[in-house]
């Protein structure tokens, strides 16, 4: 019995390595306010609790906070539809997302929010999207911009981002 | 609810419902009270249920195929567009005809255990088990039943109401693979009751005749579960967006861990069936594992807590079928436990040697559930994380193969070591491992670009912790040596024991079965790599202009345009409105008003209005129009009132009906239209491959079947969504290497296990052996 006594001993010490290891490397996508893909902080849109509400109400969804914020900003809102499953998605999030130009005119020119669509079909449904991914521009006051639907790569991402900018200054010039 | 409100498909369930619950009693009365009283009815009873569920799926088949929208599961997945053999894959195409194929085939199963083997005190005790199984699941199916009407859904809803079309199928499940897929998968499911329930009767009572029942089921569940994965995989491979052929979604991932414990079971229950001390608490746990993850890869699937692109959303039956996981877990556990203490006190007379065949044996075992763990792991801690925490987490897509890479490599090791073992050679056999080994880790050392466990051009792989960097840093190559060792393994194995097994047909089948089994596994393996690490994509944009000539491609690649066409697929066009059959029928009540659809043809236009008729699936009529923008073979819909005998003084002609229609519209496209790209593919100026690629529009969305032109080395993959605007014609080509391997692996592993099922039932003296032992007779006569 001996040889078989060693092997279970190694591999169970193996199994809660691997067990530790795994939970130690692995990322979080989102919690209850945000999400966090590609490396840039959302509003996750079904989130809840959040400190400053931009004068939106206590108990405001993050997509409504989004709203408040993007609102007292000045700054035109990207919404991302992506689900956990979605290969496309993950193309979007460690190839597109991750470029410095995408990356900073994200993070500093718009309001960000990320729906799941496993958890939010309610705004997927509004507005009219099905299929993950899906990058659609609008105002603080719900006003389409325009929609860019499926995988991008950044270089185009980046003129969609520029465009999607000076339309929404346009406007208000 | 009053009885004779019931849907006659619960009616059924019922009755099978009593039978079963019947059985159990009669079966349970003679085992521990001696009772034979109405044990005599018990195959009478257990005919009956298994009579009763199949008649039941038989039923819901039939209400799909004459598309019987008051019951609201055939609403829900049919629809008129549906080609018939799609109306009749529908049936399983949601979770409640599932369940009820599933209690069909647990029916079946306790049939088969009764009928055909003589009723031990094993046989009784497995059907017990086996109903009791049964029981849970004719239960349910009723919570949440396939027969239910839409009256019974839906209050609000008229009686009389019958709604003319359904729901119908997701475009993506329009597809020739959806008519096997489901039913193969859920056949295997279905089948491993009966391993599951003999093992747990011999855990209780340690009746060796368990191997009998377990030994065919097991196989036989073994040979679905690996076709049903392999034709989900050929079917993702053929739809875009699903990943190929396998992407590690957790759906996909849950119907490979039970076939991976079921394949450490195989492998403990070879050896326990030589010596029923070998794997004598092993064996009969490995099958209890497998019945325990796939009731928990149908959780997977049906609970909506684990995300998935193969997803069914959360379904009212989800509890129970967590309750019966989590029951079956602890059954065996508390089972493990009980057997672990007993054996405890058998004292083994077993060599203390390290290296023996039985060690190899349970290291492969240990092996196979550790990959079996990774796998459940890798779908499950995702899911406890979001359950208990509220968050997503992403495990990275790289996390099964980066951990399943060493531990495959260590079972080709053992496979090559174990599959020519031989006692006498030991010494030589285990210095040949060892060297084996140390190209391994040599070869893992080799820098291959691009051929690494984790790809380094891509961004995510910087992001991954050092950890899981290393292993990702090890080359692919490390596969190749132990492949060629386990290869080479299999066949001096083969070569060396076939002059023993070549006289009987029996043993040939045997172990060339189990020959060809691990050597195909190998050829998965190949498949699998080079497919996934090599795949070239080109993009194209070819003019409609450009048809019949060779567009150059990089690398020597190029493609023509042959032919294109686009349609409406006139054999599934759903008309709206009144069916002109209808119309003529009872032509008085509908003279007011009535809004019918159809094909015109046979135009006249004269006196300001179009003359022409109008035909559907039914037949055709005259109908009059003054909208004059409507085109000979235009599929419209008319609306308007009805003129009896009217004698038209443009057209000089008498209708005795006819439709004056005030509104005409386009037939909005609930029909479903296609367009289709001939295509050639060339390397060098020659041509390599030749095919159609499809982009279908349906009902519930749009589908793109891709030209696949397959070749023994590589696959021509053409990818074609639809026409951009411009007369231009999209195209992707891929060039998949080495994938048919994977494909010709999968059919040599199924004909492998068929072979051995066949070499178990033929009579141990083949024909050969017995013209053999005559001729004998006969010299000795002499």
């Amino acid at each position: 019995m001996k040889p078989k006594k060693i092997i279970n001993i190694v591999v169970l010490v193996a199994i809660i390595a691997f067990m530790y290891g795994s939970v130690n490397s692995s990322s979080i996508l989102s919690d209850s306010k945000n999400a966090y893909l590609g490396g840039i902080e959302f509003y996750n849109s079904g989130g809840t609790g959040y400190d400053n509400t931009f004068g939106a109400a206590a108990d405001a969804s993050g997509y409504e906070v989004a709203l408040a914020r993007a609102k007292a900003e000045d700054k035109p809102i990207m919404v991302y539809f992506w689900a956990i499953w979605c290969q496309y998605c993950e193309k979007f999030e460690t190839g597109t997302m991750p470029d410095p130009r995408v990356k900073s005119m994200m993070e500093n020119d718009f309001i960000l929010i990320s729906v799941d669509l496993d958890e939010d079909r309610d705004v997927a449904q509004r507005w009219g999207v099905s299929y993950p991914p899906n990058e659609l521009f609008i105002t603080s006051n719900e006003q389409e911009i325009r929609r860019t639907p499926g995988y991008v790569d950044a270089d185009s991402f980046t003129s969609t981002l520029q465009s999607v900018k000076s339309q929404y200054k346009g406007a208000k010039n | 609810m009053v009885l004779t409100d019931m849907p006659l498909g619960d009616t059924i369930l019922y009755f099978s419902l009593l039978t079963s619950v019947l059985a159990i009693i009669a079966l349970a009365l003679k085992e521990y009270k001696g009772n034979d009283n109405i044990f005599k009815a018990v195959p009478t009873l257990t005919r009956l249920t298994a009579v009763a569920l199949v008649f039941d799926i038989l039923l819901l088949a039939y209400y799909f195929v004459t598309s019987n929208y008051t019951i609201n599961y055939v609403w829900q997945y049919n629809s008129n567009d549906l080609a018939m053999i799609y109306k009749l894959a529908a049936t399983l195409a949601g979770q409640q005809g599932t369940y009820l194929f599933w209690a069909m085939m647990i029916g079946l199963s306790a049939w088969w255990t009764g009928e055909f083997h003589k009723s031990d005190r094993m046989v009784r005790l497995t059907q017990i088990i086996t109903l009791v199984v049964g029981v849970y699941f004719i239960i349910i199916t009723l919570v949440d039943s396939p027969f239910a009407t839409i009256y019974q859904l839906y209050p609000d809803i008229a009686n009389n109401f019958i709604p003319p079309d359904g729901n119908g199928l997701n475009a993506l499940l329009i597809n020739p693979w959806m008519i096997s897929h489901p039913i193969i998968i859920f056949i295997a499911y279905g089948a491993m009751v009966t391993p599951f329930a003999a093992a747990v009767v011999f855990l209780l009572t340690g009746d060796k005749g368990w191997m009998k029942l377990a030994l065919p089921t097991s196989r036989f569940t073994w040979l679905f579960l690996t076709l049903g994965i392999a034709v989900g995989g050929i079917w993702a491979y053929l739809v875009l967006g699903w990943g190929g052929f396998w992407s590690w979604d957790p759906v996909e991932t849950s119907s490979l861990v039970p076939w991976l414990m079921l394949t450490a079971f195989m492998h403990a229950f070879s050896q326990h069936r030589k010596n029923p001390k070998n794997f004598e608490l092993g064996a009969p746990i490995l099958a209890c594992i497998s019945f325990v993850l796939i009731l928990f890869a149908a959780l997977v699937t049906r609970s909506g807590i684990f995300s998935s692109i193969h997803a069914f959303g959360e379904s009212p039956s989800s509890n129970l079928l967590f309750y019966g996981v989590f029951a079956s877990a602890l059954l065996t556990l508390a089972l493990g436990v009980k057997g672990y203490y007993k054996k405890e006190e058998v004292v083994s007379a077993e060599p203390e040697t390290f290296i023996n065949r039985n060690n190899i044996f349970y290291a492969t075992v240990i092996l196979l559930s550790v990959l079996t763990f990774i796998s459940f792991w890798g779908i499950t801690f995702p899911a406890i994380a979001q359950f208990l925490q509220g968050v997503k987490v992403s495990i990275g897509l790289q996390f099964f193969n980066i951990w399943s890479f060493p531990v495959v490599i260590l079972l080709l090791l053992a496979l090559g070591l174990c599959i020519s073992y031989k006692e006498s050679e030991k010494d030589m056999l285990l210095k040949q491992m060892l060297i084996v080994a140390g190209i391994t880790v040599i070869a893992g050392l080799l820098r291959t670009s691009a051929f690494y466990v984790l790809d380094h051009n891509s961004p995510f792989y910087v992001s991954q912790p050092p950890l899981y960097r290393l292993i990702g840093s090890i080359s692919t190559w490390a596969l190749f040596p132990s492949m060629i060792y386990a290869t080479y393994s299999i066949i001096s194995a083969f070569v060396g024991e076939y002059p023993k097994i070549k006289n009987s047909a029996k043993m040939l089948l045997h172990r060339g079965g189990v020959y060809i089994i691990h050597i195909s596994i190998i050829l998965v393996l190949v498949g699998a790599v080079f497919s996934a690490n090599f795949t070239q994509s080109y993009e194209a944009n070819i003019p409609l202009s450009q048809e019949g000539k060779v567009v150059p491609l990089q690398n020597g690649y190029g493609m023509k345009l042959v032919d294109f066409e686009s349609g409406d697929d006139a054999t599934s066009v759903n008309f709206v409105g009144t069916k002109i059959q209808d119309i003529l029928n009872n032509p008085t009540s509908y003279a007011e008003s009535v809004k019918t659809s159809g094909k015109v043809s046979n135009i006249d236009t004269k006196g300001g209005f179009m003359y022409m008729q109008l035909t559907d699936d039914t037949t055709t009529m005259w109908i009059a129009s003054n909208i004059l923008d409507i085109t000979e073979g235009e599929l419209i819909t008319a609306g308007g009132t009805l003129m009896f005998d009217f004698s038209s003084p443009s057209t000089g002609v008498t209708y005795p009906v006819i439709l004056f229609a005030g509104e005409v519209a386009p037939l909005e496209s609930s029909t479903s239209s296609f367009q289709k790209v001939y295509l050639e593919v060339y390397k060098d100026n020659k041509k390599i491959g030749s095919g159609a690629a499809t982009y279908a529009q349906y009902k519930n969305g749009d589908t793109s079947h891709p030209m696949v032109s397959r070749s023994l080395l590589q696959d021509e993959y053409v990818i074609f969504q639809g026409m951009s605007g411009y007369a231009v014609v999209p195209l992707t080509l891929k060039i998949v290497p080495m994938v048919n391997e994977l494909w010709i692996g999968v059919i040599l592993f199924s004909l492998g296990i068929v072979m051995v099922m066949l070499g178990a039932v033929i009579s141990p003296k083949s024909p050969k052996m017995k013209v053999k032992n005559k001729m004998k007779k006969k010299r000795s006569d002499k």
